[in-house]
């Protein structure tokens, strides 16, 4: 079995020689163009890290107002949670001039607070805070990904960390949405009162961000033999 | 490293640079510098055939295999397992 630290730890110490032959086959890298789909995957991901940075901002902006006291009360506190309700309305479905009675059991909803407490008020805002702080960290190292893979520089150290980067985010990022909503339901949910419907505490798994983690954490492995392959091809002389 | 490359011994014997070398051989200088230092990992049957019709030498006369000690050859640790 190949030791992936192993060999992180001894390309560290040949990073001098590697910088030394990037610079020397600097202009080939330079006159190879990306590919289309590369390059408008970098679009994407530039104006979205942007959009990501600018929305941080505005939610630390929000945040400070939220903790000072300064929110005024006629800019409404809007959060929008989803939830599973458990409905029972009877209804008919037409089909091919025919009538058959049908009943819906269960929906899916969002609840809207119009105002809450204070507290709650603190509470999303830093729920809010954390999640954003997650996201934009992996959207930075997607980014710094996408930049060297436009450069043409594919299987590089730097890209098997950006990757591991990013599956440890995804991973925290699913176990804080796990713990959250845990809290949520237990401490929240179970609190509202609706006339005609009734909230179950079914809860989203977010499993497709674990599974992303974990792809993104096997794809980070690929990335290590392609490292070693490359470097292995760059010193046949 | 076990196989030492002893091209800087042949330049010097047959009174060559290392340009020359690089014109005649049709290999960059950054190439043959990275296997006079001995950081190349592998060297191609045609690199070795031109390197040694240029230096009119045998691929012993370049290459020479080193004991060494401190490190297991891979070999050795497979066929421990």
């Amino acid at each position: 079995m190949i030791n992936d630290k192993k060999y992180l730890v001894n390309n560290k110490k040949n990073y001098r020689f590697e910088v030394e032959f990037y610079h020397k086959n600097k202009s080939k890298m330079k006159n190879k163009k990306a590919p289309l789909s590369i390059r408008i995957i970098y679009v994407l991901t530039e104006i979205s890290f942007v959009l990501s940075v600018l929305i941080t901002l505005v939610i630390i902006l929000f945040s400070l107002l939220v903790y000072t006291g300064n929110f005024k009360k006629d800019f409404k506190f809007h959060v929008n949670m989803p939830v599973e309700i458990n409905v029972l309305d009877i209804g008919n479905f037409n089909f091919n001039e025919s009538r058959w009675e049908v009943e819906i059991v269960e929906a899916k909803g969002k609840i809207h607070f119009i105002d809450i407490a204070p507290v709650l008020k603190k509470w999303f805002v830093s729920a809010l805070l954390i999640a954003m702080s997650f996201l934009l960290l992996m959207m930075w190292n997607f980014r710094n990904f996408m930049l060297n893979i436009k450069k043409g520089m594919y299987f590089e150290v730097k890209n098997i960390r950006y990757l591991k980067y990013i599956a440890f985010t995804l991973l925290g990022l699913w176990i804080y949405t796990r713990i959250y909503m845990d809290i949520f339901y237990r401490r929240i949910v179970q609190n509202f009162q609706f006339e005609h419907i009734e909230l179950t505490c079914e809860k989203e798994d977010y499993n497709a961000v674990l599974i992303a983690a974990l792809f993104l954490y096997m794809l980070a492995h690929i990335f290590t033999q392609g490292s070693k392959l490359t470097e292995e091809a760059k010193l046949t002389i | 490293m076990a196989i030492r490359v002893n091209l800087d011994v042949m330049l010097a014997r047959r009174k060559m640079s290392l340009t020359e070398l690089s014109e005649r051989v049709g290999i960059t200088m950054s190439n043959l510098s990275i296997l006079k230092k001995g950081k190349a990992k592998a060297m191609r049957f045609s690199t070795l055939e031109a390197i040694c019709e240029v230096l009119d030498c045998q691929p012993g006369d370049i290459l020479e295999f080193e004991a060494d000690n401190s490190e297991t050859p891979n070999y050795v640790s497979e066929s421990r397992r």
